[in-house]
């Protein structure tokens, strides 16, 4: 089946369609006999072959009956070009969120049939509607076809997993008469599904904070709500700052002091070197969905969030406290997927993307030496790290291998002494294992003062 | 809405398998119509036809053999062998018939749709019975003795085959791609002896 795009041609909109209905493109499609032409072909050829042979003029009986039903089907005109195409009702959605893909199809000449038949890729999955639809000559305008002259189909999909990714195909197959058949093959748009962020809030503070207005309460004293001393009253104080008890206990006039309240900067950080688990759960899969928690949280708290994915190429993200910069972090973050030998060199990271004085969140299994290595760079660069251990999948314990048991133990004890000693350098890590959410995890941190000088 | 769905899918599914089911069963009886006046050896070649029947009824084996056009193929050579008699040839062509228009029925259709499909195999189901008409008709003629007669049948027969089996029309010879010498921003290599060239700008021009 051979199938030619056509371009440069009008692009009408199918009939009854709305505004947000496809457009539609000429293919020309290449006409073949169809399984029907052949079985009844062969029958009638040997049925005459038969009654040649053997001479029995009773055999022709069998050949009579084929012939006249193709004799009956062979004059129906069949169109060289159709018009067809795929839309999707959004080509960005979430993970879960469900999309609505419209087939259309339309064709200058009346077919008989027509089958749409989807093809979908791995992680998206089928909501409503049958994979394979088939569509008669003679639907009537209430069954949502357009009659006679093509035919149309909605299906409701699920992405299932984040990323750029197409959802699938469609595979249409056209008759005439019966006994001709012709293919197509439509693709879709790319949809990219951004990852769905656990609930998270911006527990994790740098000790050095931006000059900028935020949420974070500072160790200056400032003009925020949240209370930090109590200091003799100077003029200039609110009278609503006044402490009246310590004022009368001391004799002199006191006045409350309240801290400053400034953003943050984040830079959220994807070990992309190694990826362990199944499809859907895989660490990488873990990560994203955890950075996108974390800087949502961020950013909805008006600090700056950047992204740095280790993995490939090295590939950052400015800081930015824009509502758009969550949708640029995760589209940032769609390509960390990379298998790569190269040792990332941060040194190329520019000042205005990883700044100083930033507190640096990177998700990663810790399974490769160029990610530890990436982690102690930072950290004697004088940044406030914090890692979250994000390997929920321990190597199996074949029990046919007498010493797969000790291997597996060493193999945690390793892990538990590079914990220890990243510790030691001032860089705290906190697995998150399937059973936590990602607040939960990192809230224990929140009274741990995060060192941002070298260690 | 999703158990809507579902009902309809359910729906849809046994419509489709009852299509195909009817085609099994047309196809069965078209083996059996020979089979009654085969040997008992025939049987074997019976018992083919049949795992052929049911297996043009699984789509993935019927993508990888042409089951169906086989099972037809052994009914034709049995009655061939051991012919079942005027009205028995005249019932198997019909079955012969039945079984391939229905063997093409959609999977994936509701009772509504296959109510409309099977009305569309009307025409070709009435083109049979017509044909099968005229040919019983035929047959119930004196046979004649002369050989030109015979001659002229079977050059009937050759004739109703090669008008009823339609055929793809020639397609019309597509351009040839432009060659590599001829590509836009190429000069294309001078040709032997002299060149005429036209236009103002050319040397010859004046």
């Amino acid at each position: 089946m051979r199938v030619q795009a056509v371009t440069g041609r009008a692009a009408p909109r199918l009939p009854g369609a709305g505004s947000a209905g496809p457009r539609l493109t000429a293919h020309a499609v290449t006409w073949r006999a169809a399984p029907r032409l052949r079985r009844l072909a062969t029958v009638s050829l040997l049925a005459l072959l038969a009654a040649a042979v053997t001479g029995r003029a009773g055999l022709l009986l069998l050949a009579a009956p084929a012939l006249a039903a193709l004799a009956v089907r062979r004059g129906r005109p069949r169109p060289a070009t159709v018009q067809a195409e795929t839309a999707l009702s959004a080509t960005r959605c979430f993970e879960g969120e469900e999309i609505e893909l419209t087939v259309a199809l339309v064709s200058p000449q009346i077919l008989d049939e027509v089958t749409l038949d989807l093809e979908l890729a791995g992680s998206i999955t089928l909501v409503a509607g049958p994979a394979a639809q088939t569509v008669l000559r003679g639907a009537r305008p209430g069954d949502g076809q357009p009659a006679g002259r093509g035919a149309q189909a909605v299906w409701l999909l699920r992405p299932g997993t984040w990323g750029r990714r197409t959802p699938g195909l469609v595979r249409i197959g056209c008759r005439s008469g019966g006994i001709w058949q012709a293919g197509l093959e439509l693709g879709m748009p790319a949809v990219e599904v951004f990852p769905h962020p656990p609930p998270a809030r911006p527990w994790l503070v740098p000790a050095d904070l931006r000059r900028r207005i935020g949420e974070h309460a500072a160790r200056t004293a400032g003009g925020g709500v949240e209370f930090s001393g109590i200091r003799e009253h100077v003029p200039g104080d609110r009278l609503r700052d006044v402490n009246w008890a310590v004022s009368r206990r001391r004799g002199r006039l006191h006045a409350n002091q309240r801290a400053a309240e400034y953003a943050a900067d984040l830079i959220v950080m994807i070990d992309g070197f190694s990826e362990v688990g199944p499809a859907g759960d895989s660490s990488i899969d873990v990560s994203v969905r955890g950075a996108a928690a974390v800087a949502s949280a961020y950013l909805k708290a008006g600090d700056q969030v950047g992204a740095v994915a280790l993995g490939g190429m090295l590939r950052w993200l400015s800081p930015g406290a824009s509502s758009r910069q969550f949708y640029r972090i995760a589209e940032r973050l769609f390509d960390v997927r990379n298998d790569s030998v190269v040792t990332p060199d941060l040194d190329r990271i520019p000042r205005t993307a990883l700044p100083p004085g930033a507190l640096v969140i990177l998700f990663s299994p810790l399974l490769d030496q160029r990610a530890i290595g990436a982690v102690t760079d930072l950290r004697e660069r004088g940044f406030a790290l914090v890692v979250v251990d994000v390997l929920r999948h321990e190597p199996p314990a074949l029990s046919r291998y007498p010493v797969a048991a000790l291997t597996v133990r060493l193999w945690r004890l390793d892990r538990a002494a590079l914990r220890t000693s990243l510790a030691g350098l001032g860089v705290p890590v906190v697995p998150w294992s399937a059973d936590d959410a990602l607040d939960a995890v990192i809230a224990p941190l929140r009274r741990v003062a995060v060192p941002a000088r070298r260690p | 809405m999703n158990e809507t769905a579902a009902g309809r899918r359910g729906l849809q599914a046994s419509a489709g398998r009852g299509l195909h089911a009817a085609a099994g069963l047309g196809g069965l009886l078209m083996l059996a119509v020979p089979a009654l006046a085969a040997p008992t050896a025939a049987l074997a070649l019976t018992g083919a036809g049949t795992l052929l029947v049911i297996g043009s009824l699984v789509t993935w084996v019927s993508r990888q053999v042409p089951a169906g056009t086989l099972a037809t193929g052994i009914a034709v050579i049995q009655c061939a062998a051991w012919p079942p008699g005027t009205l028995g040839l005249a019932a198997e062509g019909l079955l012969m018939l039945g079984y391939v228009l229905l063997l093409d029925g959609p999977v994936p259709i509701g009772s509504a749709t296959a109510g409309r499909w099977l009305r569309g195999q009307v025409p070709a189901g009435a083109a049979g019975l017509v044909g099968t008409g005229a040919v019983l008709a035929a047959l119930a003629a004196p046979p004649a003795a002369s050989p030109w007669l015979v001659l002229a049948g079977l050059a009937a027969a050759v004739a109703a085959y090669l008008i009823a089996v339609p055929r793809l029309p020639r397609l019309p010879r597509q351009p040839r791609p432009p060659s590599a010498h001829n590509t836009p921003g190429r000069r294309r290599p001078a040709a032997r002896g002299p060149v005429r060239r036209a236009g103002p700008s050319g040397d010859d021009a004046s």
